[in-house]
């Protein structure tokens, strides 16, 4: 899988006016970020196995990236908390400031996070970790 | 497996935060501790294992990327594999159990380890045939204790109640293997241990008699 098209650094403004320059997380944050998506992975293994079905044919990280977002509903509707801390650790933004985002800034801080984190390599450690 | 190719050095070069570090393969204790963070399952047992396995702080490791931890994870855990399942690690009985490559090596060691405490390190750094000559000593030093014991035990006697000779230790004969052919070792004159630095001693068996 291509991960040449993650980027640096992703600035996200809110309507609000407040900007966060989105950056790809630590390995630290990452494995906590991981280890979230371990305590659902009954739930998120449709989308594993979506994933692994993508791989092959789809080379690109950030689109695969923007895929995993887009599959990670159903932790959204069963633990919203565990989602705003996943999201906050690999964009760095505080969780407060995600929790009190309004739905579309929230996606734009999401879309930042699939543009520059390897989610693919986070849900492969996750699941690796999970089995 | 080739026990000789466990005294190469392994290392294997992980790059962690851009800066590339060196890790030598986990000595015995260091394995098992890896062994254990492995079996974590949860995702910064990953962290922990490469830190510990590269010897590294954990937020050298932690400050890396996914990607960097993930492939030097992946470097680590197969250069601390265990590169062969021992035949005492299985309940099933294994054909050619002893059979493996450089067991004459790991047997010298154990042997000199044994008798004399030696290290490793210092057995290994030995010139060959001296190491050998040791050996022979300690054979022939073991073989002596079992003879002892063997002649004053009860067993070893015919239907005629006569006490047959220990078998004889089978290299020791000039001509050949004699097995169960006692007395037990033909030494010459010239090479035999002067009398008087032969251990000698009163003898006391707990049956209360007193002999020399």
């Amino acid at each position: 899988m291509a991960t040449e098209t993650l980027e640096k650094t992703v600035s996200v403004t809110t309507k609000d006016g407040a900007s966060y320059a989105v950056r790809p997380a630590t390995a630290f944050e990452s494995m906590q970020a991981a280890g979230l998506l371990v305590k659902h992975l009954k739930s998120i293994m449709p989308l594993v196995e979506k994933i692994r079905g993508h791989l092959a044919e789809k080379g690109d990280a950030v689109t695969l990236g923007l895929e995993i977002m887009a599959g990670l509903g159903p932790i959204m509707l069963d633990s919203p908390h565990d989602v705003f801390r996943f999201f906050a650790l690999l964009s760095g933004v505080e969780q407060e400031a995600l929790e009190s985002m309004d739905l579309a800034d929230f996606w734009a801080v999401m879309q930042a996070v699939a543009r520059t984190n390897n989610l693919v390599g986070l849900l492969k450690v996750a699941v690796e970790h999970g089995n | 497996m080739n026990f000789l190719d466990t005294l190469e050095d392994l290392s294997e070069s992980v790059c962690l935060g851009g800066v590339d570090y060196v890790a030598r393969r986990a000595r015995l204790g260091l394995f098992f501790v890896l062994e254990a963070i492995a079996r974590r399952r949860e995702p910064t047992a990953m962290l922990d294992y490469v830190a510990k396995g590269a010897g590294l702080p954990i937020e050298t490791v932690g400050a890396a990327s996914l990607e960097e931890v993930s492939a030097a994870y992946a470097k680590l855990r197969i250069l601390n594999a265990l590169r062969w399942r021992y035949p005492f690690m299985t309940s099933k009985q294994v054909r050619d159990a002893l059979d493996y490559e450089g067991r004459s090596l790991a047997l010298i060691i154990h042997r000199l380890a044994s008798a004399y405490g030696w290290t490793e390190q210092t057995i290994l750094s030995l010139v060959p045939e001296r190491a050998m000559f040791y050996v022979l000593e300690i054979l022939v030093d073991r073989y002596q204790e079992q003879q002892v014991a063997y002649n004053l035990s009860s067993v070893g006697f015919d239907k005629k109640g006569k006490k047959q000779p220990y078998p004889s230790l089978g290299w020791i004969w000039p001509d050949g293997p004699r097995p169960n052919a006692g007395p037990a070792m033909r030494v010459s004159r010239e090479r035999a241990v002067a009398l008087g630095l032969i251990p000698a001693g009163v003898v006391i068996d707990l049956g209360g008699n007193v002999g020399n």
